[in-house]
């Protein structure tokens, strides 16, 4: 069964695909991640329609891992606008920008910080549209870093998706290459809706090409790595590790078919469940626990989708269930490409 | 109530007692006391305790402070409760004491007070003024000064039929009426330009119907018709029509003033000319979200203007166990931003408050704190009660803003006893009128609940 609520993202993202042209730029540029969504961010402040940037240290300093670097020089402080340590008022003030007439950009420095800011997220910026009937739109756009494997503890090294994937109304995109983060901040950036747009500390200095002025529509699934006999869905930097792994398990002739959701709210899942369909076989991969994550929900709904096409049990490759703690030597909490690798030949050997 | 005199005696605290000794009295001689109100402390041989007076009325003191009173002594005398001149004029609409609802759906219990909040509470909110006072305003036209009682008047038969509506079933969850406040949202609102913007909390029927947001749409929002002003989806606590300047209405506590603070980034952004009203209450002067903003809308000098109506409850919690220090405004200095208390039941002396504001903020001058000292109807909803009903009506009442700017209106000769009732009995009309349309309209579909989700790409 799939639910009107999917429809309706569905919809949502048809929609914000086609506001976006999608006619041929002018050609292709090699950035860094971090790169293409500056990139984008001056684009849309080069544009007519007034938008403003919120956030501690986005000025001059340029972010706290550098995002927004030469923005504050480019556009003055008016509009990259350094701000208060207080990530609950901030993303308030951002709410009131965007339901009068300011596109409003907010940088919480890590993911973990996101909950002081809960209330304005799930309460105000996700519901506004709805319990207004439609009155007020949020074009709002929250930039946020998981920022893992760098020894930070538990209370900087979270991935924390899943909160917001429970709550209607919010869009969340987890762009892997500079291309998706700079065609997806184009399409949120477009959107009138809010967007938690998560970037990675693991991902911000990955090169690639970036196609100019084209915007990646949301709820368009990427496959990354077309294959035959295993489904791997990753998150964010964790799509590098499954491409890894797929490198690995070729050589043991096994081809594992990569997907990149892009977005998991919209989500692509009907490109996941061509896949499994193809293959019988799915592994989910992400950082966040793997209690009610992202992997939970995928599963459930393919289980409710295509059951009899499941040839084994959906595999979850996901963090541990524990707070995460500092130092490299236990970073075995997190998944890497060798958990991949073991999770896909449990599916092959059932 | 007429007749011989209540005597209050001294209580058998405890087994061994024998006499007391009167430590302080809670009241002034010739107060007017409520029943169960503490009225005076009395030491035993075990502990200091309060004796509450055991009717109402007025007090006659007759134990000294420091005098030994033995077992059922008498302490005082509790006489007639007098005519309160000032409260309810001979004018006034015949429901407008009407009794309220004492009907509760199981959810919330009757709060008991304790004493020393009790006392306090029978204090009002100083300075809540019951008399009228001051001079007629100078800049007001009898159209204007009628207008302003006209609005209030209308905002009180809207509420009053809410709560009949409410009582019959047609008002799903809770709402929060705004019965006693009147005069604090009329006498902002009145001094906004058409253009300005205004963000509100749950109890924000009256800051609608203010702005000009039509009432049979504000009463289908409450009873979840598509007629509402947001489809039926949002009902009483969240109502919106940014067309007539009502940003929104909100009901989490505080969050909308950062909203409301963003919302007058964006004017100030875009250059509009425009001044944002936000109101919020005592309760969200304790959330971080209201400091917050102050610290950011001062050091961006946006143009806010921060209403609180200090109604001196949170549900149960009244400020004086809840806030460290008696004024809101207070709260304002420490951030440089400018601040001032008005008595939020005088209609007119807001208006001038808020106008001066509203120019500061206009003319590039950032934002100000206008604390409205008010008396909030005997519940906090209708769903949750939070004060004695009896006594916290008593209070209300005493310091009606209607009844008050009516004696003014008849004092500065503005009106008749006549024309006041008959736009009082319009104003009652009007909300009948809402109730029966709303009632009549239809309910969203099952579908609906799908839509809105998500903006559309384009508007």
């Amino acid at each position: 069964m799939v639910s009107s609520r999917e429809e309706q993202e569905r919809v949502a993202a048809r929609e914000v695909a086609g506001a976006s042209t999608l006619a041929p730029g002018p050609g292709s540029v090699e950035l860094t991640l971090s790169e293409a969504i500056n990139r984008a961010i001056a684009e849309a402040l080069e544009r007519d329609e007034p938008v403003m940037h919120l956030g501690q240290d986005i000025g001059p300093y340029g972010g706290t891992f550098g995002v927004t670097r030469g923005l504050y020089e480019r556009f003055g402080g008016d509009v990259i606008r350094d701000g208060p340590l207080c990530e609950s008022s901030t993303v308030g003030f951002a709410i009131g920008l965007a339901i009068s007439g300011v596109r409003a950009i907010v940088e919480i420095e890590f993911f973990d910080f996101v909950g002081v800011a809960m209330d304005q997220i799930v309460n105000q910026a996700a519901k506004l549209h709805y319990f207004t009937g439609g009155k007020l739109a949020v074009p709002l756009v929250i930039r946020t870093p998981i920022v893992s494997r760098l020894g930070t503890g538990p209370q900087h090294s979270q991935s924390l998706e899943a909160w917001f994937l429970h709550i209607p109304g919010i869009k969340i995109a987890m762009p892997s290459t500079p291309a998706d983060a700079y065609g997806l901040m184009r399409s949120a950036l477009l959107d009138r809706n809010p967007v938690l747009f998560i970037e990675n500390v693991r991902l911000y200095g990955r090169r690639g090409t970036v196609e100019l002025e084209k915007a990646v529509p949301f709820g368009s699934a990427s496959v990354v790595r077309p294959g035959t006999d295993v489904t791997v869905v990753a998150l964010s930097n964790m799509v590098h590790e499954a491409l890894a792994a797929a490198e690995t398990l070729a050589e043991r002739g096994v081809s594992v078919e990569v997907i990149d959701p892009r977005t998991i709210a919209p989500l692509d899942l009907e490109t996941i469940v061509d896949s499994l369909k193809r293959t019988g076989k799915l592994a989910v991969c992400h950082d966040a626990h793997r209690t009610c994550g992202f992997g939970a929900e995928l599963a459930a709904r393919c289980m409710e989708v295509a059951f009899d096409y499941l040839d084994a049990p959906v595999e979850r490759v996901a963090g541990l269930d524990v707070p995460i703690p500092c130092g490299r030597e236990l970073e075995h909490v997190y998944p890497t490409a060798a958990s991949v690798v073991t999770a896909v030949e449990r599916l092959l050997a059932r | 109530m007429s007749g011989s005199p209540i005597q209050v005696r001294v209580p058998q605290a405890s087994i061994s007692m024998e006499e007391a000794t009167v430590l302080a009295w809670l009241v002034e001689d010739g107060e007017l006391v409520e029943a169960g109100q503490a009225i005076v402390e009395i030491e035993t041989d075990k502990a200091t305790v309060q004796v509450e007076a055991p009717g109402s009325g007025l007090i006659s003191i007759i134990a000294s402070i420091g005098e030994v009173v033995s077992i059922d002594g008498l302490l005082a005398e509790i006489g007639d409760r007098p005519v309160p001149l000032d409260v309810v004029p001979a004018g006034s609409p015949p429901d407008a004491a009407r009794p309220l609802p004492r009907r509760r759906r199981g959810l919330a219990r009757p709060v008991k007070v304790a004493p020393q909040a009790e006392r306090e509470r029978a204090e009002l909110p100083v300075p809540v003024a019951e008399a009228v006072s001051g001079e007629r305003p100078g800049d007001l036209s009898d159209e204007e000064l009628l207008l302003l009682y006209r609005t209030m008047a209308r905002i009180r038969g809207f509420e009053e039929e809410v709560v009949e509506a409410y009582n019959a079933r047609l008002v799903p969850g809770s709402t929060h009426p705004c019965i006693g406040q009147e005069g604090a949202k009329v006498g902002a609102i009145s001094a906004l330009d058409p253009d300005d913007l205004v963000l509100a909390t749950y109890r924000g029927h009256g800051e609608a119907i203010a702005l000009g947001v039509d009432p049979t749409a504000i009463m289908s929002e409450l009873m979840a018709r598509t007629a509402g002003v947001c489809k039926g989806k949002g009902g009483s606590m969240h109502l919106a029509e940014p067309d007539k300047g009502l940003i929104m209405t909100n009901a989490i506590v505080a969050a909308h003033i950062p909203i409301a603070g963003g919302v007058a980034l964006s004017c100030k952004h875009r250059n509009t000319g425009q001044v944002v009203l936000c109101f919020f209450g005592d309760g969200a002067a304790c959330e971080g979200e209201f400091f917050e903003t102050l610290n950011m809308a001062q050091l961006w000098q946006v143009p806010l203007v921060l209403v609180c109506e200090n109604n001196g409850w949170a549900i149960s919690v009244p400020t004086s166990v809840s806030h460290a220090t008696p004024d809101v405004a207070d709260r304002a200095r420490g951030f440089g931003m400018p601040s001032v208390v008005v008595d939020g039941n005088d209609v007119v002396g807001v208006r001038a408050a808020i106008a001066e504001s509203v120019d500061r903020a206009r003319s590039g001058g950032g934002p100000t704190l206008v604390e409205c000292k008010t008396v909030r109807w005997e519940r906090h909803s209708a769903l949750s009660a939070g004060a004695d009903p009896d006594e916290g009506r008593r209070a209300w009442q005493r310091v009606d803003p209607i009844s008050r700017y009516r004696k003014a209106l008849l004092a500065w000769g503005v009106a008749s006893e006549d024309a006041l009732d008959a736009i009082d009995s319009e104003a009652r009309d009007e909300a009948a009128s809402a109730r029966s349309l709303a009632e009549r309209a239809p309910f969203p579909s099952l579908e609906s609940v799908y839509e809105d989700i998500y903006a559309p790409a384009t508007r």
